[in-house]
C-alpha cells in the first residue's frame, strides 16, 4: 500500500539569499539598490532565457520591499504583453517616473529586441538593463544543494552529479526533480540515493 | 572582545572577493556589549544575506578566536530609525502611507492608472537649460522658446513631431516650466494623450462633461503629449475638437506632440488634422553623432561623473536610435563603475553595453551545432549520425558533442540520441577528449573558440 503524504513540506519562497549569484552580482546589487529606495536605481530591467531566474528575483524583490510612501511594481515577462497591456505598462512607467516609485521589469531579450512598442521599449532601456547570465554546472550544483537544505533533504553529491549528467540541466527541471525526489523519499520512507533516482526517472513525471 | 570584530573583518577580507566584502560586510555597523556582538544591517536585503551566508562563519571565527561563547544579534538599522519616527507622530496617515507602499507583483499586469497628485503635471527637472540642442532639434527648440515667451500669440498650436525618445516631452515640459516661472498664476496643464482619453471616459461615465469642459477650457496653456493615442477614439476627438476651438479662440496656447506630422496621423478626424497644422509644425530629428556625444557629456556632468570624450564617442556610436537609450546606456555604465570601483573607460563601456544592445541570443539547438561543425570541417551533416569511426568523421563529431554539452541544456543521453543513438558514455568520453585537446592543442582550442562564436551569433 502506498504511503499517503501529509503535504506539510515547507514552501520554498524565492528569496535573495537562495538565488545563486554566478556572474550576476551587479544585477543583484542594482536590484538591492532599487528595493531600498536608491534614486539611481528606480528602474531596472532584467532579461534572459526562461529558467535564468527572472521571476525568482522579481518575487524576492517584491517580498523584501519596504520603503515608506513609495510603491514598487514588478512586471514579469513583458514580452508576453498584448498591445493594450503595453499601453498600460507605458502609462505605469510614466506614472512611476512622476511619483518617485520603483519599477522592476523582466523579459526574454534586450528591450529593443522583443517587438514591443517603441515608446515602451525605449523607456525600459532608459533605466538599468541587465542580462542574467546562466549558471555553470558547478553553480547549478550549489543551487541544488541550497534548495535541498531549505527543504531539509539529505542530498548526496553523487545524486547531484547524476542529475547534471543525465537530465536536462535548466534549473526549473532540476529543481522539479529534486522536489519529486523529496516526495518520493518521504512516501517510500527511504533515503535519497542514485538507484532511487533512477527508479523515479522510469515513472512518468509531471514536470 | 573589542578587537574581535576587526579580526572578523580581516578574515572576511581574505575569504571574500572585494566586491562581496564591500557589498555585504562593510556596510555592517557594530556595537559590542560584554559578550554580545550587535550587528546593524543597513537594510533587510543585507540582513537576510548576512544571516544566511556569513553568520555561521562569524560564530566559527568566535569559537576559534575567543575563549568564551558570544551572542550575535543581527538587527536592522532602519528599524530603529523607523520606530523613532513612528513613535513621534503616531498618526493614522502614517499608517495608511505604509499600506500604500504595499508591493504589487503581477504577471502580465493590466492595471488601471491612478491619478497624479500634481495638478499641472509639470516635472521641474525638464527645462531649456538642460535640453541639449543640435542640428536635429534646433528649429523645434527655437520655436518652443518663442512660444514660451509669447504664449498664445507666436504660433498656435505648436505641433512638434518626431520619433520616440528624441526629447519631445522634454521640450513640452520646458515650455510649461518656463511659463510657470515667469507667470506663476498661469493655469498650465501637461498631460499625456492617453490620460486625456481616460478623462473623457470618466466624464462620460459620471455624466460630468460640464466639469470636464470647465477644467480644460479655462487653461492658459495646454500641453498634450503623443496625440497619436487619439486614434479611433471618436468621443475623445470630438471633445478635444471643442476644447481646441475654445482655447484658440481665447488666444490660449496649445502645444501638441506626435510621432508623425499632422496629415499622416492615422484614424484621427480630418477636421482635427487640419487644425493641428494651423500654427507651426516642427520636426525633431534623431540626433547626429556629435549631438549624441554632447548629450552624454551633459548627462555625465549632471551626475557629477567624469566622462572622457573617447568613451562618449564610443557609446554614441553604439547607441544611435533614441536619446532615452543613450541615457540608459550611460546609466548602466555609471552603475557598473560604482559597483566595481573601476574607472569609466572604453573597455568598461563595452562590457556594460553588452546587456543593453545584445541581440536576443538565438536558440542554440543540437541540429544547429551539428550543421555548423559539419560545415566547418567540410563533411556531410549525415556523418554526425553515421556509424563511421574514421578519424576525419569521429573528431568533428566529438567536437559537436562537446559543444552540444557546453552550449545547450541537453543531457548526455539526449545528446547521444541526437548523434545516431549513441550511448551516453560515448558522449561523456567525447567531452573529456575534447577538453584535453583544448588544453593541450592550440589548433583545436582555436577551432572551438571560433565555432562557439559562430554558433552563438
Amino acid at each position: 500500500m502506498k504511503q499517503l503524504l501529509l503535504d506539510i513540506k515547507p514552501k520554498t519562497r524565492p528569496t535573495i539569499a537562495n538565488f545563486v549569484v554566478g556572474k550576476n552580482a551587479e544585477a543583484l546589487h542594482s536590484l538591492q539598490m532599487a528595493i531600498t529606495g536608491n534614486q539611481n536605481s528606480r528602474f531596472v530591467y532584467i532579461w534572459g532565457p526562461s529558467g535564468s531566474g527572472k521571476s525568482h528575483l522579481l518575487k524576492a524583490c517584491s517580498d523584501l520591499f519596504e520603503v515608506p510612501g513609495v510603491s514598487l511594481h514588478c512586471i514579469d515577462d513583458v514580452h508576453l504583453l498584448d498591445s493594450q497591456s503595453q499601453i498600460n505598462l507605458f502609462n505605469l512607467y510614466n506614472e512611476t517616473r512622476d511619483n518617485n516609485s520603483v519599477l522592476i521589469t523582466s523579459g526574454i531579450a534586450a528591450p529593443s529586441q522583443m517587438g514591443l512598442r517603441e515608446d515602451l521599449s525605449t523607456r525600459l532601456a532608459w533605466g538599468l538593463t541587465y542580462q542574467l547570465h546562466p549558471l555553470t554546472d558547478t553553480e547549478k550544483a550549489i543551487a541544488l544543494k541550497n534548495h535541498a537544505l531549505e527543504r531539509s533533504m539529505k542530498l548526496p553529491d553523487d545524486v547531484i552529479d547524476y542529475c547534471l549528467k543525465h537530465l536536462r540541466r535548466d534549473l526549473p527541471t532540476l529543481m522539479a526533480i529534486l522536489d519529486a525526489l523529496d516526495d518520493w523519499s518521504l512516501t517510500e520512507k527511504k533515503p535519497i540515493n542514485v538507484p532511487m533516482l533512477r527508479k523515479l526517472l522510469q515513472l512518468p513525471l509531471n514536470i | 572582545m573589542e578587537n574581535f570584530w576587526s579580526l572578523c573583518l580581516d578574515r572576511f577580507k581574505e575569504e571574500l572577493s572585494s566586491q562581496q566584502y564591500n557589498t555585504w560586510i562593510r556596510p555592517l555597523q557594530v556595537e559590542i556589549n560584554k559578550d554580545t556582538l550587535k550587528l546593524f544591517a543597513p537594510n533587510r536585503f543585507v540582513q537576510q544575506w548576512v544571516k544566511d551566508r556569513f553568520l555561521p562563519r562569524i560564530y566559527i571565527f568566535a569559537e576559534e578566536i575567543l575563549t568564551s561563547p558570544i551572542n550575535i544579534d543581527l538587527v536592522l538599522l532602519e528599524n530603529i530609525n523607523v520606530k523613532n519616527v513612528s513613535d513621534k507622530n503616531n498618526s493614522l496617515d502614517d499608517h495608511s502611507d505604509d499600506k500604500d507602499s504595499k508591493v504589487v507583483y503581477k504577471k502580465n499586469d493590466q492595471r488601471k492608472t491612478t491619478h497624479l497628485k500634481n495638478n499641472s503635471g509639470l516635472n521641474s527637472s525638464f527645462n531649456f537649460d538642460n535640453f541639449v540642442a543640435g542640428r536635429a532639434n534646433q528649429l523645434a527648440r527655437a520655436a518652443a522658446l518663442q512660444v514660451a515667451e509669447n504664449p498664445g500669440t507666436a504660433y498656435n498650436p505648436l505641433f512638434i513631431y518626431g520619433g520616440v525618445g528624441l526629447g519631445k516631452t522634454h521640450l513640452l515640459q520646458a515650455i510649461g516650466n518656463y511659463l510657470k516661472q515667469h507667470n506663476p498664476d498661469a493655469k498650465i496643464r501637461y498631460l499625456h494623450a492617453e490620460r486625456y482619453v481616460s478623462d473623457v471616459v470618466k466624464a462620460y461615465e459620471h455624466k460630468a462633461f460640464d466639469d470636464f469642459k470647465k477644467q480644460y477650457h479655462s487653461l492658459d496653456l495646454l500641453l498634450i503629449d503623443d496625440i497619436q493615442f487619439f486614434a479611433k477614439k471618436t468621443r475623445t476627438q470630438e471633445e478635444f475638437f471643442y476644447a481646441f476651438n475654445s482655447l484658440i479662440e481665447e488666444k490660449k496656447q496649445i502645444i501638441i506632440t506626435c510621432d508623425t506630422y499632422p496629415k499622416e496621423i492615422a484614424d484621427v478626424d480630418e477636421r482635427l488634422r487640419t487644425r493641428f497644422s494651423w500654427g507651426l509644425t516642427v520636426a525633431v530629428e534623431p540626433p547626429e553623432l556629435e549631438m549624441r556625444v554632447a548629450i552624454l557629456l551633459k548627462k555625465a556632468e549632471e551626475a557629477k561623473i567624469g566622462l572622457n570624450e573617447d568613451v562618449a564617442f564610443f557609446v554614441a556610436k553604439q547607441v544611435r536610435s533614441s536619446v532615452r537609450e543613450l541615457e540608459g546606456a550611460l546609466n548602466r555604465i555609471m552603475a557598473m563603475a560604482r559597483f566595481t570601483g573601476r574607472n569609466i573607460d572604453v573597455h568598461l563601456a563595452k562590457e556594460a553595453l553588452k546587456d543593453l544592445i545584445a541581440v536576443r541570443g538565438r536558440q542554440i539547438t543540437i541540429e544547429n551545432i551539428q550543421k555548423t561543425v559539419a560545415d566547418y570541417y567540410k563533411i556531410k551533416v549525415a556523418e554526425m549520425y553515421s556509424k563511421k569511426r574514421t578519424r576525419n568523421f569521429a573528431r568533428p563529431r566529438q567536437v559537436a558533442m562537446a559543444l552540444s554539452r557546453e552550449l545547450t541544456n541537453h543531457s548526455f543521453p539526449e545528446i547521444g540520441e541526437a548523434f545516431g543513438s549513441r550511448h551516453h558514455t560515448t558522449v561523456m568520453h567525447a567531452c573529456d577528449e575534447i577538453e584535453t585537446l583544448r588544453q593541450n592543442d592550440p589548433t583545436t582550442a582555436r577551432d572551438i573558440a571560433f565555432l562557439i562564436q559562430v554558433i552563438r551569433d
